[in-house]
């Protein structure tokens, strides 16, 4: 073949042409493989290397002919990226490097010659360890990302490289300059989602480099990556991190298991996440990759398995690493190294006394060391103007020592890892609960607010009665009526009348009678203004309680989602992970085999945290191994109506929230019986509602009757229970409580997914949190006006004008904008609806977001009426929006109008006309879609 | 009442009822500024609702994470002194915003609910000095040396007494705006603290502080960065709306001379700027650097300059497209990790 049979001319840099030769292409890639495999020149290639030249040399042949303009010439510069690219593209990454490294070094030349004619700044140079410089590398940054940038459509990898170099300065440190890359990629997520896997990619081998070194480029493969694993779990154990116990695992059955592709799946915000804070590290050098991780998460809640440890651990890589099912945050920190403290939640009572108040206190900053989130009920502990039997003075009442459980959340910061964090419920018969309502303001005494304490309301049936029938409501200190918080239903309803009429009789010196409507919309205005204390309802978390016969919930938690009871010589704890809805729903449905699995295999890898657990004190331990209760939780929600095309607000969204809990729960229970027929029943099991007979769904009817109001939810069930009930009456339960809805803010980030059962935020937003803002942007959303034709510059600028709702942008077909209305834009209703039909198969509760877009006094009480009214148990944060917003740096605002989208009054800058005309247009765009200048 | 009006021995005919149409910005002959019913600026009470809705101090925000990173090696020298200039600026920029305001705006508008506004923009410029206090305070800064930038670092000095110079003007003891040449100057003025200081003085310096936030360092300034920033941008929005409707209301202050001049401001605010940046970034630090800030800051100044109804000059892109992830989008904010802003005063909600 004639490989020169083209009649194609080449115009090089300084202008001359000259005829084009595909022998010196021919000749430039064997010389670079040669000098990859080490042959010296001369000498013939390897049969299928010379094949594999020949067959690059035409493609790049067939590209050069595509390149040419009409007078059939191309120019030199457009030949070797043709080259670059088709050695990218064919995976020849190292001859890639070498030939951009040959191509650089001469570019270089040429460069240093015109910065002598012109006295040009020198260039970059990067700060080495040491302390000396040395010039940047031009070539091989381009490698990373071009190397990123791989099957990535809609990224241009050489406007990611010019950006990324105008943001370099002379004296970088290398990891500055990797970061430089990063922060280059993650800023164009927002014009299309493929930057978000290029960033995630470019971070990706920077972590390679921490965790293999220099080694780190032979580590890219997959045998490589699993060789590694031996040295990651004997480095990691010498080092003090890892628990011994690891090694007795067969390591090279596991290391087999391993998927190092899975690294490529993970979002950038997932992987920023996991480096900033999950990953082991030996003084600042990740040692972990992100499938070292997971196994070694799995690994660490294996490691009672006995013989089946091995088999297990990969069963529980096999969720994690698929995102199937994500472990709470404590438990992804801590499985597998020496302080396995894997529990999310801890939830305790504060007695009524100056050594508990105090203890309370020193057991949260115990807890609160190894990450575990902390809900304290404070309403046993008397209000201001209390009597105080030792030094005859008077209580100043809870909200002092709140104010140190605030201070102690700072202090504690879980190694760095994240805040510390507590929330303090006070039932709203107590007197100082005027107060407690103000702690987050920000105004008044500082003395008396509590910026970095969490506060909830625990409310009884009987305050909401009284507010809808416009009654009195009274105000106790504790010590006066010490079982009132311990009594819930009727029984509550008529020692509270008893103390009443006590009260009317003189016979209670502390008490103030107020008109229930008052306080109720002082604490509707203060979670309005400040998002706090949340509504949590006391009588539903009681009535339908699994554990009534062993004692009495006083709080839910941190996230209030967990419901169990507390006493002086019990501290609750759980343990808590969630099932990825996302990973097992398609457009035709949920994979219910796969979704079965999955749940067994999660409640699994919960009650084995509880034995594996390190307790921070003795009450924590107690307690959990006599209850063992587990809470599974649901993510991807969202992600899953989005999967199956129903809008959050519909009804069949409500009755996918009902179906899917109900298989969730059916398996999850059944799940827990089966390991109870495995491994025995709870210790506090017999007199349970388990042991009564009574299932989640069977207690609406209680709490009807003690409520004495009809509960307005639909209670069909679709599923045959029997064989669940006749498991559990034969082998009892595992787990006191099996399910709780947490808001999983991280590990969605990690999933990639919605959060909890949320409806999309926006669906262009960024996610803030401990690792800083990440863009987020709804792929689903891009991919449908991809299709459509209509993602362009103009369709970005309007989501980022509208703050990611496409209401307004009539572009967008009616039925895409009904799809993907986001929190604000869908009625409160459908959530609640939607978490009431879920409430009636978890026997813990749900962290409920509420959102209200325009709110009033009036929406206000109407949104948390219903959610009572419709059996909740509890709701978590209001969320609102902010009454203006920053100005847009990255949008043409003032096409769009000079005064801003939320002003309601016109000025006379409404009537500023903006006119470019005069401009000159920087190049005429007939043939650009996005200018509208001539249009 | 007219006791606190500003035009000098105007009294009032109390017989009857203040006439909504009487109402002006400048120059009100008709209703004293005691009235602010019936609204006839509903921007402008508007605004300074929203300003309500969006109160907050800055000791709502934890500075921790900030106080172990700036006692810490993590940051280089150059990183600091970008910090610290930007301290610097803002400590007394937000004074001497709010001082302009008070002896110098204030007195000749002659409107009731546009002073409104301004007493509550006042009382913000008090609070962002607060925010700069109370950061000094938190890393243990020198107090004396970051307040007194103001007259010891160039770039800093020219900027303010760029504006100061506007500020002395109206306090002439012959100013008046009773005629257009009056007019003139006190639009000079506004244009020189709304839509130059505030619009744009201040902008390069959220970039800065905005650069570290954006790679998770010193996030607590930059959270009393943002709060300020949306006041800010209420500020400025507000200054626009009082500039176009002098404007409108007195059409022929507002001749080519003025606009040429305002252009000449305009230009020359841009210079100062360009050359603070390069105080700020001698060397650059990751992701900043002089060059850069060129092209923003005509790209801001551009902004400005159409919004009062005038040409762009440069053409300029903005080059920060990381901007946007930062400041642009709204944010949904993990509760346990980052101070939530988007909560309004319950003042606002009705029942």
């Amino acid at each position: 073949m004639n490989l020169n049979s083209c009649m194609l001319t080449v115009r090089k840099r300084d202008g001359r042409e000259v005829d084009f030769e595909i022998g010196r292409i021919a000749n430039a890639i064997t010389a670079a493989f040669c000098a990859q495999l080490e042959i010296p020149a001369g000498r013939p290639l390897p049969e299928p290397t010379a094949a594999e030249i020949q067959a690059l040399v035409l493609r790049v042949r067939e590209q050069v002919l595509h390149a040419a303009d009409e007078n059939q010439t191309v120019d030199v510069e457009s030949i070797q990226d043709i080259v670059e690219n088709q050695l990218m593209h064919a995976a020849h990454f190292n001859i890639a490097r070498r030939y951009i490294l040959y191509r650089h070094q001469r570019a270089r030349m040429r460069a240093l010659r015109l910065e002598a004619e012109q006295g040009k700044q020198p260039p970059i140079r990067i700060r080495q360890a040491d302390g000396s410089l040395v010039p940047l590398e031009v070539s091989s940054l381009k490698m990373d990302i071009f190397s990123a940038c791989r099957g990535c459509a809609g990224c241009d990898p050489a406007l990611l490289l010019r950006e990324t170099l105008i943001s370099l300065y002379d004296g970088m440190t290398a990891a500055e300059l990797a970061a430089a890359a990063v922060l280059v990629a993650r800023s164009r997520i927002e014009r299309h989602p493929a930057h978000d896997q290029v960033a995630a990619r470019l971070l990706l081998a920077g972590i390679y480099d921490q965790a293999f070194g220099d080694a780190a480029e032979r580590h890219r493969t997959v045998e490589a990556i699993r060789t590694g694993f031996h040295a990651y779990v004997r480095i990691g154990q010498t080092a003090g991190l890892l628990d011994p116990a690891l090694l007795t695992f067969d390591l090279n059955a596991l290391a087999t298991a391993l998927m190092p592709d899975r690294d490529d799946t993970l979002t950038y915000p997932g992987l920023q996440t996991l480096y900033d804070r999950y990953l082991l590290k030996i003084s600042g050098r990740r040692i972990e990759t992100p499938q070292y991780f997971w196994m070694r998460v799995a690994m660490g809640l294996a490691i009672g398995e006995g013989a089946e440890r091995n088999s297990r651990a990969i069963e529980f890589y096999e969720a994690l690493s698929t995102f199937r099912f994500i472990s709470a945050t404590p438990t992804l920190f801590n499985s597998g190294t020496r302080h396995p403290q894997l529990s999310s939640c801890y939830l305790t009572t504060v007695a009524d006394d100056l050594a508990g108040i105090f203890k309370a206190i020193g057991d949260n900053a115990m807890l609160s060391k190894w990450a575990g989130g902390l809900g304290n009920d404070w309403t046993r502990v008397r209000a201001t103007g209390a009597a105080i039997r030792g030094t005859n003075g008077e209580s100043q009442g809870v909200v002092p020592f709140l104010k140190i459980v605030s201070d102690t959340a700072v202090a504690v910061n879980q190694g760095g890892k994240r805040k510390g964090a507590a929330c303090a419920y006070l039932e709203t018969w107590h007197l100082d609960v005027e107060d407690f309502l103000d702690l987050r303001k920000n105004t008044g005494d500082e003395r008396r607010r509590t910026h970095d304490l969490h506060t909830a309301n625990w409310i009884p049936d009987l305050f909401m009665q009284r507010v809808a029938a416009n009654g009195k409501w009274t105000l106790f200190s504790p010590h006066e009526v010490p079982d009132l918080h311990d009594l819930y239903g009727k029984a509550f309803a008529d020692r509270y009348a008893e103390y009443e009429q006590m009260a009317r009789d003189g016979a209670i010196r502390q008490f103030r009678t107020i008109e229930a409507r008052d306080l109720w919309r002082k604490m509707l205005s203060m979670v309005f203004e400040t998002g706090h204390p949340w509504m949590t309802f006391k009588d539903p978390s009681n009535i339908r309680s699994a554990q009534d016969h062993a004692g009495v919930v006083h709080s839910s938690n941190l996230c209030t989602e967990i419901l169990l009871n507390t006493s002086e010589t019990e501290t609750a704890v759980c343990n808590l992970g969630s099932l990825n809805l996302a990973a097992h729903v398609t457009e035709s449905g949920v994979d219910e085999p796969a979704l079965a699995r999955t749940i067994a295999t999660a409640v699994r890898m919960l009650d084995n945290v509880i034995d594996i657990n390190f307790y921070p004190t003795p009450e924590a331990r107690d307690a959990n191994l006599r209850h063992r209760p587990v809470g599974l939780g649901i993510m991807g929600f969202q992600d899953a109506l989005f999967a199956r095309r129903i809008a959050y607000d519909s009804n069949e969204a409500v009755d996918f929230a009902d179906k899917n809990m109900e298989f969730i729960s059916y398996h999850a229970i059944l799940a827990s019986s089966r390991l109870a027929q495995e491994r025995g029943a709870y210790a506090s099991y017999r007199g349970s509602k388990w042991d009564r007979g009574l299932l989640p769904l069977d207690t609406l009817e209680l709490l009807e009757s003690q409520r004495a109001e009809s509960i307005d939810v639909d209670r069909t069930s679709t599923m045959d229970w029997d064989p669940v009930r006749r498991h559990v009456t034969t082998h009892g339960m595992r787990n006191s409580n099996v399910m709780a809805i947490a808001p999983t803010a991280t590990i969605s980030n990690i999933a990639g997914v919605a959060q909890s059962i949320e409806p999309a935020y926006r669906n262009l937003f960024a996610k803030s949190n401990l690792s800083g803002d990440f863009a987020w942007i709804n792929r689903r959303l891009v991919a449908d006006l991809e299709a459509l034709g209509l993602w362009d510059d103009r369709m970005i600028d309007d989501l980022k004008h509208f703050d990611g709702s496409v209401q307004s942008i009539d572009r967008i077909p009616e039925s895409l904008r009904r799809l993907y209305r986001t929190a604000f834009e869908i009625e409160p209703r459908w959530i609640i609806e939607a978490a009431a039909r879920r409430q009636k198969w978890i026997d813990m509760g749900q962290s409920l977001n509420l959102y209200l877009d325009k709110p009033s006094g009036r929406r206000l009480e109407e949104m948390y009426f219903l959610a009572w009214r419709k059996g909740l148990k509890t709701t978590y944060y209001l969320r609102s929006q902010a009454a203006t917003q920053v100005e847009k740096s990255s949008v043409d605002i003032n096409a769009h109008g000079i005064q801003p989208r939320w002003m309601k009054h016109a000025s006379a800058s409404a009537e500023v006309v903006i006119d470019r005309s005069a401009e000159a247009p920087a190049s005429c765009g007939l043939n650009n879609p996005s200018c509208e200048a001539c249009q | 009442m007219s006791c606190c009006n500003s035009t000098p021995g105007k009294s009032f005919d109390l017989s009857r009822r203040p006439d909504v149409a009487d109402k002006r910005l400048l120059n009100c002959a008709a209703v004293d500024v005691n009235q602010v019913w019936p609204l006839k600026y509903e921007w402008a009470w508007e605004h300074y609702l929203n300003g309500c809705a969006n109160n907050w101090m800055p000791t709502e925000v934890g500075m921790q994470a900030d106080i172990d990173l700036w006692k810490s090696d993590r940051l280089t020298e150059p990183e600091r002194r970008v910090i610290l200039r930007n301290l610097g600026f803002f400590s007394t920029g937000e004074s001497l915003v709010g001082n302009n305001i008070v002896l110098a705006i204030f007195r000749h508008i002659t409107n009731a609910e546009a002073r409104q506004y301004l007493l509550r923009q006042a009382f913000e410029e008090a609070v962002h000095t607060h925010t700069f206090h109370y950061i000094c305070e938190s890393l243990g800064l020198d107090g004396r040396a970051v307040f007194n930038m103001y007259h010891e670092v160039a770039s800093i000095a020219g900027k303010d007494e760029f504006v100061m110079s506007l500020t002395r003007d109206i306090l002439q003891p012959d100013f008046s705006t009773a005629d257009n040449a009056g007019i003139r100057r006190f639009i000079r003025n506004l244009v020189g603290f709304y839509i130059i200081m505030e619009g744009i003085f201040f902008y390069s310096g959220f970039v800065m502080i905005l650069s570290f936030h954006r790679q998770n360092r010193m996030t607590g300034v930059g959270q009393q960065f943002q709060y300020i920033l949306r006041d800010e941008t209420i500020h400025l929005n507000f200054g626009i709306d009082l500039i176009n409707t002098i404007r409108q209301e007195n059409p022929t202050a507002w001749d080519t001379d003025l606009q040429e001049e305002i252009g000449r401001m305009v230009a020359q605010a841009v210079e100062y700027e360009i050359r603070y940046a390069q105080d700020c970034l001698p060397g650059g630090v990751l992701g900043l650097n002089a060059g850069l800030f060129k092209e923003y800051v005509q790209f801001v100044a551009d902004r400005r300059l159409e919004r009062i109804g005038l040409a762009r000059r440069y053409g300029s892109h903005n080059p920060f497209t990381w901007m946007s992830e930062t400041m642009d989008l709204a944010k949904e904010k993990n509760f346990f990790e980052t101070r939530v802003t988007e909560y309004q005063n319950a003042g606002s909600l009705s029942w």
